[in-house]
């Protein structure tokens, strides 16, 4: 079993070598310009205005093929392999990306001209006034300028730091993965609206604390409570004005397009320097030790409360099944089935973060593992009752018929003998529980997934992040089923 | 036989399941040390017989007194008459999670009525009386169903009952294992052990039962010593019954 496994990782990382030195295979540019969009593929970021101009863009006559990407760093990704042809995004993260790519570059005629503001609740003006006055503030004491010539001229150095170091926070949503706005540096997030949120919340005498979620998650994050302020690169649009409030501009921006230059990429990076890039270099390989930790104690704990509950659950329809009790709480195991079984996980957990938990201000570990153990539960209970009902029932009519009570026989004959009659279908729930996990990026979690993916964004490279991650989740699950297995052989022992 | 003492008494008990009714007025008398053989067709209503005696089942009208005491009125706690009324089944049906000394052992210990090395000590002793010394720390799934029919007796001795009722204890058995089965019934019979045995193995009815009843028709349509019923029978329905086990 154990030999199995390593000749299995050797394949995927020998897999790993190969497709490495395969890459970098571009085809030629073919947008020289805007109006060579219509009928190509553009790559856009969901919910970004660019995703708004470029579906209307063209009439009926031109109309764009968008492809809409989570993240940016995927779609500039699809574009150097050419599996796109343009990538439509602000200018500032275009000029990022540019730097980081030598391949790529900037169309000098912008698709479209517009402003960023931040998004914050509505009835909240009392902080959307504060706001407004720290802004105007920081323009007159030259704090503003500093901070464009450190993020987006690129000619100075000046930081703001946060001041006040204890007492109530001041929530701010943000997708770290749009320089110079916001992104990721070393361990810290960075970026020009995050230093201009650590300067709200000291005029407030509060201390920042920033949610790295999903953009598309980022407004409703802040109209639901979730959050105090959105800053996300956010253009202002009637459609948005809707559902929130804007603060006053923040900088002017102009939709670029970004395209291959066609030229090979000069020197391709050795596997070693790569690796270096990926894992060693300002230690990002913490992205995924923290994201497995993570992973782990999520799968853990929403087992041990899934199983919780499935048990808890599987009792009531047995006990309703062979006696006739608990009608009620019965009816209600039924109907947290049908609804657990009938939609999807990464609903549920949206649900119960958005919604269940919206006003409360509640640890997202505890959020994950509440949302994956209700789930588990559900499917714990059904594997559980299928355990249960396999065991010989002459067996509960033999131990009521020595004076014992029915659930002193359900405790000590029925369940131990159903645990084990569950246990391998108990492994797979584990096991996809464990792959589940995946999805908790929506909330805002470094799981395993989104530990790769933040190494992602920061360099460009799909391959190793990716690769890396799918190899520790297959060697979770093999130990997994390894010792499982084992389990099996030593309870079966018995009953030869 | 007046001096015997009567232990179970069964007064116009009835049985019906929906509309069907399966029983329609049983009366018996059953002594202290009896040993009662309970034959008749399939289907007609024997093993509801016996699972209305330990109240695995219960009778849709009619009475049922233990030692003079009704075991249906409203006050009784049901197990504690199951504990006294001990019951034996075709199936053995042994806890498969435990093995033999435990599954002999467990009833009585978790029940208070002894502490776990008193258990452990009759529960070895009451192994050692069906021949399974040997056995002890076996799993159901490790022996034969001979060897497993005689644990579950001494499973259901273990609980020291008023009486035992056998559901036809030797029909899942292979041929070559009802006799290891039947001498320990019969041991058990010498024992003074009061037994309800439902069964087809007429042998053993007529050399250990005193008394035989014949189920038919809801009724009980004759009952007799073994001699009356095997040799002389008098209703038609048992001569019937009779002449088609001996074939
Ligand atoms: N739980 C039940 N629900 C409905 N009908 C039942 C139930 N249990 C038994 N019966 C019916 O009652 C009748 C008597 O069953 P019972 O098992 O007592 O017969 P038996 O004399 O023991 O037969 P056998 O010799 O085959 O064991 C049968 O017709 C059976 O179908
Ligand atoms: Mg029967």
């Amino acid at each position: 079993m154990i030999k199995r496994m390593f000749s299995l990782l050797s394949l995927l990382i020998f897999m790993l070598a190969f497709v490495g030195c395969n890459e970098g295979d571009s085809s030629a540019n073919k947008v020289y310009k805007v109006s060579d969009l219509g009928h190509k593929k553009v790559g856009v970021q969901i919910g970004n205005t660019a995703d708004i101009y470029a579906s209307e863009y063209g009439g009926d006559t031109a109309k764009i093929d968008v492809e809409r990407y989570t993240k940016l760093a995927d779609a500039v990704q699809a574009l150097k392999q050419g599996k796109i042809d343009a990538v439509l995004l602000d200018d500032q993260p275009a000029i990022y990306f540019v730097k980081q790519n030598p391949t790529l570059r900037v169309l000098d005629e912008a698709f479209v001209e517009e402003t960023y503001a931040g998004v914050i609740a509505k009835g909240n003006e009392g902080l959307l006034d504060t706001f407004n006055l720290a802004l105007k503030e920081m323009h007159e004491n030259g704090i503003f300028d500093s901070l464009m010539n450190t993020y987006i001229n690129g000619t100075g150095s000046y930081h703001y730091v946060q001041k006040v170091k204890n007492g109530e926070h001041l929530v701010l949503a943000t997708n770290a993965q749009f320089p110079p706005y916001e992104y990721h540096e070393g361990e810290y997030i960075v970026g020009l609206e995050i230093e201009l949120a650590y300067y709200l919340a000291d005029k407030m005498g509060r201390v920042l604390e920033i949610q790295d979620i999903e953009f598309d998650a980022v407004i409703n994050a802040v109209s639901s409570g979730k959050a105090d302020l959105g800053l996300a690169g956010f253009t202002v649009t009637e459609e948005r004005k809707k559902s929130i409030n804007f603060t006053d501009n923040l900088v002017d921006n102009r939709v670029v397009v970004l395209i291959r230059t066609g030229e090979k990429e000069a020197s391709a990076e050795t596997f070693t320097e790569k690796f270096h890039k990926n894992f060693i270099k300002d230690n990002r390989w913490k992205y995924i030790a923290e994201g497995l930790c993570n992973t782990l104690i999520i799968a853990v704990c929403a087992a041990l409360l899934g199983i919780f509950l499935g048990f808890l659950v599987a009792m009531v329809r047995v006990g309703n099944e062979y006696n006739g009790k608990y009608k009620i709480t019965n009816w209600i195991c039924k109907a947290y089935l049908a609804i657990i079984r009938g939609t999807p996980m990464m609903v549920q957990l949206l649900i119960i973060y958005y919604i269940v938990f919206s006003s409360v201000n509640i640890n997202k570990l505890l959020v994950a593992i509440i949302a994956f153990g209700i789930n588990s539960g559900a499917y714990v209970s059904e594997i559980i009752r299928g355990g249960i009902k396999a065991v010989d029932p002459g067996q509960i009519e033999a131990g009521r018929s020595l004076g014992l009570k029915f659930k002193t026989v359900m405790v000590n004959v029925v369940y131990p003998q159903a645990f084990k009659n569950s246990l391998p279908a108990l492994t797979n729930e584990f096991i996809s529980l464990i792959k589940e996990t995946s999805i908790c990026g929506y909330i805002g979690l470094t799981d395993l997934t989104r530990g790769g993916d933040i190494i992602r964004s920061l360099t460009y490279e799909a391959m190793f992040p990716l690769i890396s991650v799918a190899i520790v989740y297959f060697i979770i699950v093999a130990g997994l089923s390894t010792c499982v297995a084992r389990l099996e052989k030593k309870l079966k022992k018995n009953e030869r | 036989m007046s001096e015997k003492q009567v232990m179970i008494e069964v007064k116009n008990l009835c049985k019906s399941y929906d509309d069907k009714q399966i029983l329609k007025g049983i009366n018996a008398e059953f002594y202290k040390g009896d040993v009662v053989a309970i034959i008749g067709p399939s289907g007609c209503g024997k093993s509801t017989f016996l699972r209305m005696l330990n109240l695995m089942e219960l009778p849709t009208s009619g009475d049922i007194l233990l030692d003079g005491k009704s075991i249906l009125a409203k006050d009784v706690y049901r197990p504690t008459i199951r504990a006294r009324v001990g019951m034996v089944f075709q199936q053995f049906n042994l806890f498969k999670n435990m093995t033999a000394l435990k599954n002999v052992m467990f009833a009585p210990v978790k029940l208070g009525l002894m502490t776990k090395a008193e258990g452990e000590k009759r529960a070895r002793e009451l192994l050692q009386r069906v021949g399974l010394a040997d056995r002890t720390d076996h799993y159901p799934a490790q022996l034969s169903g001979g060897q497993q029919q005689r644990v579950a007796i001494a499973r259901t001795t273990a609980m020291n009952p008023d009486v035992i009722l056998f559901d036809e204890p030797t029909s899942a058995l292979d041929p070559e294992m009802v006799g290891e089965v039947l001498k320990i019934m019969k041991d058990l019979a010498l024992s003074g052990m009061t037994m309800l045995v439902v069964t087809h193995e007429m042998g053993f009815a007529r050399e250990v039962a005193n008394r035989v009843l014949f189920f038919a028709d809801g009724v009980i349509k004759e009952q007799g010593t073994p001699e009356e019923i095997f040799d002389h029978p008098k209703d038609d329905r048992l001569k019937d019954f009779l002449a088609a086990i001996k074939k």
